[in-house]
């Protein structure tokens, strides 16, 4: 059975229809067209679908939608404004910190939460709260290096 | 050599932003998952839930029954066999499955949970057959026979095969018995090496579109966009010209996504139902039904002399295949040409079997053979350092190749950068000083290893259009599999030779209709293939421009130079003209710039009567490599820690050094990953840990800094003296972090994955012989 | 790529008559309880539950959420010791100064606790109702000596807290029940240690312990509480015996270390071996009662 949804994403409301029991990653890349988060693992374990909720990291594969109805939803491709990166995007671009990119939107959005919490974070501040974002291609250092150097 | 001391260029030897960067941190990339095309239909595959069964009866009739369900495909529908090297496998179990996950049918409906219901109600009723899961036992003449006759399947002359041996390679080199006979001391030892999963983060995904006539275009999440297109046509008899793939944003493959796996049954679907369809794979599945590393045994014994002086060594390998060849035959030739290890051994007698059991099939995953050999020939060698009281490095440095050495099937090495990389390895981990804890609970210790590497040969096209605007396109059939290769090394290439900012040059790439052939994006090779092929139509092209601008100049072509884009005379920069100007009338008034490179390299000559059985027998573009390491570990637990960590790669050439970097780190990382936390755990051939909570890729919590350092030792056909980078930084972890463990708790660890479980038991108990010991 | 777009009528692939429910009371949250009996799950946080319902391993028809029901969530200080509502996330838990001066224990649990994300939507409640055995807050509440409050429509009830780990994964709850909050005695030296393969992975083994000393420095009371030992978490009551009442030293934490090994029946799976774990218990209870002992002395309950 199909319910009707309001949510807000990237600021914008949006309406669409949904099973009670769908997730916010489903109704994001299906019925939104919002494919930056992906789909990686369905349990909380790589964070490629990481979006932000009110500002807080939260797997969007583990979050019904009809949950995040009354909260901000951030995805990543609403960090951006105005054609400008975000700051954390502009160091992964630049730093090497996205290699195959598939866990990139995720792990953006974590940096993003944890600076926006901790504008003074430090390396073991990044690596605990990356920490539920897998990447198989990098190693991590220059991810850990770009999130330094967005901190400015 | 080292990086400081390149020649200047413009653009490589830069940091440059890789083209696709943009795309990929504002969630733009469009990954083939992504897609979503007019009346697309959901695909799934059904498989055998058997390791070994006769298939008695296949019953889809309630699958075909159910509203929504548009194909239900079976072995009666697609009969052709194909195989990346032997030509063993169906499309579709006919008669008997031969491992857990093989597939028996496939099924396209409206959604892909009616896909999903329509394949539960697939009735395959099955009769077990005798299985055989341990690659030594179906050695044994009474062991269960997996292929009746594997000698039948077409494949290459040279493979030596009978029973469930798919290849037997042979190489053997000087006198062996004389070698062990004239030897003042004998080490031997044995060790057993873990099967790991790729795990790219994108788990495989393909859409597949059809058109009236049959003709499929499939976007398609691939390393190999040509080698794809192939296997479909082995597989479905359909005419290459029929077939188009497209690779879409690759999520990363380490290997995964080189064969046909949903390609071709999404081509099947599409063209049975006359719609688009798509396949995922769910992690598990994914997980689950890949071709993952193959697990390996050991039996090494080196004969020596007081001095340390390698005087030869006689190995038995055994690779565990899994249920089919695919690419297994080719891997126990990489294994044989590791086992001597970069050194210099003038006697040799390497056996490698390739064994069929009813596992799930083994196959290409970075450094193929690669992380199991070098741990076993590296921890023999400390063994055989502690042996003879001789340190560690000393000993690797007596029998370090070399200039002019030669590699054990012959080929003479030059520019070997071994000696630099283990004492800059060495020193950059402080080897001379005893590593010290500074906690009661823990011992630390400190470990290195070297390893050889080779570059994969292989074709390679480019073409490089001009627009009118004097911007630049790129036509390349390399895979941008997320290493930067294409969308920063070819980029950055393209944009040097052709004297253009890198912001003026947009690259297509991986379409088997729009871009020249390439052999894909496997064995560390494409930047020194595609880039080469990309370099060669840059310069034809520049030549065009510059032959065009001699004419409008009224000047010689030797006094032309490029300086951003305008050719101009030599010092005279008021007399040139950009290339806009010179491109500008192409349409009508002057012909295209189009420039064209194509590219095989041509690999080292050897001596053929060294080696037996084999198809794979020489390194192309060697490089060499040290790693080092300092572990942590907790004398009650077992847990080890990385605390410090070192890759000394040679590069040829470092066209990006950033994304060599990447490459030395994320491969380190790998390596790590298989030395302590991931491994596939099979009972009876069925994974016991397919999601990632159990398969335990390691997290930013378990993965140090990663230091690196880039040798320069340029290859001869590389671009700039490129060599491949993808694979080695892989190949070297469990190795070096072996070392380093075994110098903290003072026992060689013989098996791997180094878990807490295992390094305590080793702690409490001393070495143990590999767990899965064989005979010789 | 121009015929390709995202598509808004996606078929569901939800089941047909799945219903959500978000009550805006306790009342209303028990009276669907009741309404559906076994047919409904609780979502707190969802972080297991979610992935159970994605993997098909249940399919409830009705899911009742608790976010709008006030009260279930937040720390609150009572009678010496402190409440602890059943919707606080484990964020909140490993964020809270009073958890991680008082309570180090419950704040180690829950830091401990898979990924930054799951700890920041999942709930206390939504871990003790899930009784994984490998789970973290349930070895640090049996240490640290809590009670549960479970409430149904007849009224609420106490209940100590490793009476509620009935069985694998089984609390001791019946369908019309809701937990609703946890309650803490008041401080004592507390620690939680955790043995892990990676950084984000359930324990291999977990301890908890909780020491009071009495004015002459011997342990007065001592508690322990054991993740992945058995196929519940566990008290090891046997282990506590020993050192109660005793100095703490190596002496008599030694044996209580090998009490607590002798007393468990630890899980075996593709983590570790059950006899490895059992060793691992001793090593940890060990480190762990020193931590505690430590503690209770630094005085750093106050």
């Amino acid at each position: 059975m199909e319910m009707p949804l309001k949510l807000t994403v990237n600021g914008q409301p949006r309406r669409t229809y949904a099973p009670a029991d769908a997730l916010l990653i489903d109704v994001l890349r299906d019925r939104l067209g919002l494919t930056g988060a992906k789909y990686g693992c369905g349990m909380g374990e790589c964070g490629a679908c990481t979006v932000l909720l009110d500002g807080a990291a939260v797997y969007a594969c583990l979050v019904l939608a009809v949950e995040a109805q009354d909260a901000e939803i951030t995805t990543i491709e609403g960090l951006a404004r105005n054609g400008t990166l975000d700051s954390v995007q502009e160091a992964f671009a630049a730093g090497g910190g996205v290699q195959c990119g598939f866990c990139t939107p995720g792990m953006i959005l974590s940096a993003r939460a944890l600076l926006d919490a901790n504008p003074h974070a430090d390396e073991a501040d990044i690596r605990r709260a990356l920490s539920g974002n897998l990447c198989r291609c990098t190693g991590y250092d220059k991810i850990v290096k770009a999130v330094l150097a967005a901190k400015g | 050599m080292t990086v400081s001391e390149a020649p200047p260029f413009a653009t490589v030897g830069a940091r440059g932003r890789r083209l696709d960067a943009d795309d990929k941190v504002t969630g733009r990339a469009r990954y083939a998952g992504d897609l979503i095309l007019p009346g697309m239909l959901h695909g799934v595959i059904v498989r055998s839930d058997r390791p070994h069964a006769r298939i008695v009866s296949i019953d889809s009739s309630a699958a075909r029954a159910l509203p929504g369900v548009v194909a239900v495909l079976t072995a009666e529908e697609a009969q052709g066999r194909f195989g990346e090297i032997v030509k063993d496998q169906s499309v579709f179990a006919a008669d008997r499955v031969r491992h857990v996950g093989e597939p028996v049918a496939a099924v396209a409906a409206e959604t892909a949970a009616l896909a999903a219901e329509a394949a539960n109600l697939i009735e395959t009723d099955y009769e077990d057959l005798p299985a055989i899961f341990d690659p030594i036992a179906a050695l044994a003449p009474d062991a269960p026979v997996i292929h009746d006759d594997v000698a039948s399947y077409a494949g290459p002359a040279e493979l030596i095969r009978w029973g469930n041996v798919l290849a037997h390679i042979t190489l053997r080199r000087g006198d062996i018995e004389a070698a062990f006979a004239g030897a003042d001391r004998i080490v031997e030892s044995s060790y057993a090496a873990h099967s790991v999963h790729q795990t790219p983060m994108e788990p495989r995904a393909v859409v597949a579109d059809v058109d009236g006539r049959g003709r499929v275009t499939l976007h398609s999440s691939t390393q190999h966009p040509f080698g794809v297109r192939y296997q479909l046509h082995e597989a479905l008899g359909i005419p290459l010209a029929d077939i188009r793939v497209v690779a879409a944003t690759v999520g990363g493959g380490f290997g995964g996504k080189l064969e046909a796996s949903l390609d071709i049954y999404a081509a099947l679907l599409a063209r049975a139902a006359g719609r688009p369809v798509r396949l995922v794979n769910t992690r598990e599945e994914d997980l689950a039904n890949g071709n993952p590393r193959h697990p390996m045994r050991f039996r090494l014994r080196s004969a020596l002399a007081a001095d340390g002086a390698i005087l030869g060594r006689e190995a038995h390998i055994v690779l565990d295949a899994g249920a089919y060849a695919i690419g297994s035959p080719l891997i126990g030739g990489v294994a044989a040409m590791l086992i001597p290890g970069p050194y210099r051994i003038p006697n040799l007698a390497v056996d490698v079997k390739v064994v069929h059991t009813n596992n799930i099939p083994f196959g290409s995953y970075r450094g193929p053979s690669g992380p199991q050999s070098v741990y076993a020939v590296e921890t023999h060698m400390d063994e055989i350092a502690r042996e003879l009281g001789i340190d560690r490095v000393e000993l690797r440095l007596r029998n370090a190749f070399e200039d002019g050495d030669e590699g054990p099937t012959g080929q003479r090495l030059g520019r070997v950068s071994l000696k630099e990389a283990i004492t800059r390895a060495a020193e950059a981990i402080d080897l001379a000083t005893p590593a010290v804890s500074d906690h009661p609970n823990t011992l630390r210790g400190k470990g290195l290893a070297c390893a050889w590497w080779l570059t994969t040969t292989g074709s390679a096209g480019c073409g490089v259009q001009l627009n009118e605007d004097g911007s630049v396109v790129v036509q390349i059939g390399a895979a941008e599999i997320g290493t930067g290769a294409v969308m920063a090394g070819v980029a950055q290439i393209v944009a040097e030779e052709l004297g253009v900012p890198l912001e003026r040059v947009r690259i297509i790439w991986g379409d088997t209709d729009a871009t020249p052939m390439d052999a894909g994006a496997q064995g560390s090779r494409t930047l020194f293939n595609a880039g080469r092929a990309a370099q060669t139509a840059a310069r034809d092209a520049r030549q065009q421009l510059l032959e065009r601008a001699a004419a409008l100049l009224e000047a010689a072509e030797a006094d032309l130079e490029i300086v951003d884009g305008v050719v101009q005379v030599r010092g005279v920069p008021d007399r040139g003209v950009p290339y806009a100007e010179l491109t500008a009338g192409q349409m009508w008034m002057s012909e295209p710039i189009l420039g064209r490179g194509a590219f095989l390299a041509n690999p080292p000559a050897i001596a053929l009567d060294v080696i037996e059985g084999s198809v794979f027998t020489v390194f192309n573009a060697p490089s060499f490599h040290c790693h080092a390491a300092e572990v942590e570990v907790d004398r009650e637990t077992g847990q080890t820690r990385v605390v410090d960590y070192v890759v000394v790669q040679d590069a040829g050439f470092a066209v990006n050094p950033t994304f060599v970097e990447g490459q030395m780190q994320g491969g380190a990382a790998q390596g790590i990953g298989y030395a302590l936390t991931e491994e596939i755990v099979l009972d009876e051939g069925r994974m016991l840990n397919p999601n990632l909570a159990l398969y335990k890729l390691p997290t930013t919590l378990d993965t140090p800094n990663i230091r690196t350092v880039i040798l320069e030792y340029a290859s001869d056909q590389g671009p700039y003296g490129a060599k491949g980078v993808g694979e080695p930084p892989v190949v070297l972890p469990p190795a070096a972090i072996a070392s380093a463990i075994a110098d903290a708790i003072g026992s060689p660890v013989r098996t791997t994955p180094f878990t807490p479980e295992r390094v305590h038991r080793v702690i409490r108990e001393g070495p143990q012989a590999a767990t899965k010991d064989f005979p010789l | 790529m121009s015929a390709m777009h995202a598509r808004d009528d996606v078929f569901a692939a939800g089941e047909p008559g799945l219903a959500y429910h978000a009550p805006r009371d306790l009342e209303e949250a028990l009276a669907l309880l009741a309404r559906y009996g076994e047919e409904a799950k609780v979502l707190a946080g969802g972080q297991s539950l979610l992935v159970f319902l994605s993997q098909g391993l249940i399919a409830p028809a009705a899911l009742i959420g608790l976010r709008r029901v006030p009260g279930l969530d937040g720390i609150e200080e009572r009678d010496g010791g402190l409440t602890i509502g059943a919707m606080t996330t484990q964020h909140a838990l490993e964020s809270d100064p009073t958890l991680r001066t008082r309570y180090p224990a419950l704040a180690e649990a829950a830091q401990a606790i898979a990924t930054p994300q799951v700890r920041q939507r999942g709930t206390l409640g939504g871990n003790l109702c899930h009784a994984n055995p490998t789970g973290d807050p349930p070895a640090a509440l049996i240490a640290l000596g809590a009670s549960i409050e479970i409430v149904n429509g007849d009224g609420a009830r106490r209940v100590p807290v490793q009476e509620f780990f009935r069985d694998y994964m089984e609390p001791a709850l019946q369908p019309d029940e809701l937990l609703t909050a946890v309650h803490l005695p008041p401080p004592v030296g507390s620690a939680y240690l955790k043995h892990r393969i990676r950084g984000v992975d359930n324990a291999i083994v977990g301890v908890a312990a909780a020491i009071a000393l009495a004015p002459d420095g011997t342990c007065s009371e001592a508690r322990i509480g054991l993740s992945g030992a058995a196929t519940t978490p566990l008290r090891a009551v046997a282990a506590e015996a020993v050192i109660r009442g005793k100095p703490l030293s190596d002496d008599t934490i030694q044996p209580a270390a090998e009490a607590a090994a002798q007393e468990c029946d630890p899980l075996d799976d593709t983590e570790a071996s059950a006899d490895y774990r059992r060793e691992m218990v001793a090593v940890f209870v060990r480190r762990a009662l020193a931590r505690a002992a430590e503690r209770a002395r630094q005085g750093d309950t106050e």
